[in-house]
């Protein structure tokens, strides 16, 4: 058995209520400790942001202003105060599938719970903006679309969405690590540091880019075809 | 907190790759109650104040824009101003030029016609003072020639005939009538 | 005699591998969208960016079934979900 498993670190006990703390969670806490430092960065340099931007300021201001311009390309305006969800989507998923170009670390978005946690939480977006925007007419359009026998059917057509989304992240960085971990296991030592990088620079760095901007674009779709008037 | 919290280390896990079990379904809670509190944190603190940030200075650029839009129009209908100034200067002057064109065309016209009368006038004037000398002049020579023939006849009668005489008298005619003929040419 | 897991096992293999011939007819169907993608682009350079765009968010949606199958292949060699009741039926079973 090769090594592309899921290490578990710990396990938590509460009433008989079982929880693995498995590499996973860890990771998803390390990204979440980068992603709040950079934050805190841009919050005290935020104060001597200049007019005309330069270096660190000018990087953040183009990662913003690059996401705006892709919320108003793919989206609906009535949806733009989600625009940080979004963000945070994006950067996190992005983080999370370039983690695996540095050795010994397993991209968290390459097991299950991960991407079903957050699928489930556009799932939930696409819901809450339906009804929101839409109210009554969401429901009856969707759920009870020709007769409201047609429930179970709409229902199951509902769920798969979240299913769909996260099995095709999931799917795609775990193809690539079980693909880098046989490369790395097949080639002798020596070459151990040499054949696997264009393998690394495909399916951890262009793959996980691409499923990225993926996951935000059908969630910014999703949502934003839920919240759309016709 | 016995029963609260308890790590166990080397517990009685299995390491997989993929398994569809309560505990997968378990690991939902820890993902959701990590991610949901760094969105709202990334929210509020990164994506929203740079992004108005962004937008204040969108706006801003746009007010300037739209001053600089206002000072062109301005500036344009200005240089209309002066076009349309230029346009009537030029109108008038050339009327102007038209005009002196035209009453110096005039003035010469008249002029010409005038030296043309002039010179017409002095070609007939000169016409006749040739035509009143040609009279004179036959009629001096038609006189020359009436006296010559008179002197010629008188001599002739008045003198006898021999030889000499006749040579030296031929000779004298013949002085006579060269002087005769000569005399006008030489004064004419 | 073999042993009865080992036969599971083949057959869980093979099980797997059929799971995965899925993986041509997307691929067939991706190329479709990418060969549509590029004749649109070749006709419209100018929608070069909202084409590329489209074309990528239809791959991901044309990947969803070989996904499947792939998720599907990975679930039968390690999840195993037909051990776990073999191995119990084996428990019952005398004499084996």
């Amino acid at each position: 058995m090769f090594d592309a498993n899921v290490p578990v670190h710990g396990v938590i006990t509460i009433n008989g209520f079982e929880l693995w703390i498995t590499n996973t969670v860890v990771m998803g806490w390390v990204i979440s400790a980068i992603l709040i430092i950079f934050a805190l960065i841009v919050r005290f340099k935020l104060k001597n942001f200049k007019e005309r931007p330069t270096g660190f300021q000018n990087a953040v201001e183009m990662m913003v202003d690059a996401f705006e311009g892709f919320m108003k390309a793919n989206g609906n305006p009535a949806i733009a105060w989600m625009g940080g969800w979004f963000f945070t989507l994006f950067t996190f998923i992005l983080l999370a599938n370039i983690t695996g170009i540095f050795p010994g670390m397993r991209p968290p978005t390459a097991d299950w719970p991960l991407p079903l946690a957050l699928a489930l939480t556009t799932f939930f977006f696409i819901q809450f903006s339906g009804i929101r925007y839409r109210g009554w007419k969401y429901v009856k359009g969707t759920y009870l679309n020709p007769h409201w026998l047609f429930l179970p059917v709409n229902l199951l057509g509902e769920l798969s969405r979240p299913i769909s989304l996260s099995f095709r992240m999931f799917g795609n960085i775990l193809g690539g690590l079980i693909l880098v971990t046989l490369m790395y296991q097949l080639t002798p030592f020596f070459a151990r540091f040499v054949l696997p990088i264009p393998l690394h620079l495909i399916f951890d760095i262009a793959f996980g880019a691409l499923q990225a901007f993926i996951f935000t674009v059908l969630s910014l779709t999703f949502v934003g075809l839920a919240a759309a008037e016709s | 907190m016995n029963q609260f919290m308890l790590f166990l280390l080397n517990a009685n896990v299995e390491e997989r790759l993929f398994a569809m079990d309560a505990q997968t379904f378990r690991q939902l809670i820890p993902h959701l109650f990590n991610f949901i509190p760094l969105a709202i944190f990334i929210t509020f603190i990164l994506y929203k104040p740079v992004r108005n940030l962004l937008n204040e200075r969108a706006a801003r650029i746009a007010r300037d824009l739209d001053e600089a839009e206002t000072a062109r129009t301005s500036a344009n209908e200005l240089k209309a101003q002066y076009e349309q100034r230029l346009k009537d200067i030029e109108l008038e002057r050339s009327i102007i030029l038209d005009d002196a064109r035209k009453l110096a065309t005039e003035r010469r016209n008249r002029e010409i016609a005038e030296v043309k009368e002039e010179i017409a006038a002095m070609k007939t004037r000169a016409q006749l003072e040739i035509a009143a000398e040609l009279a004179y002049v036959k009629e001096q020579v038609e006189q020359s020639i009436v006296d010559i023939s008179t002197a010629m006849a008188g001599k002739l009668l008045t003198t006898t005939i021999n030889a000499k005489a006749h040579s030296r008298l031929f000779d004298e005619a013949m002085a006579e009538l060269e002087e005769t003929i000569f005399k006008p040419a030489a004064t004419l | 005699m073999q042993h009865p897991l080992a036969f599971v096992l083949a057959i869980a293999h093979i099980a797997a591998v059929i799971a995965l011939l899925n993986g041509i007819l997307t691929t067939m169907g991706q190329a479709k969208i990418a060969a549509a993608a590029i004749e649109s682009i070749a006709r419209q350079p100018e929608a070069r960016g909202p084409i590329a765009t489209n074309m990528f968010v239809g791959l991901a949606m044309a990947e969803t079934s070989g996904i499947y199958g792939f998720v599907i292949a990975i679930l039968i060699l390690f999840a195993r979900p037909l051990i776990g009741p073999f191995v119990d039926y084996l428990m019952i079973m005398p004499g084996m």
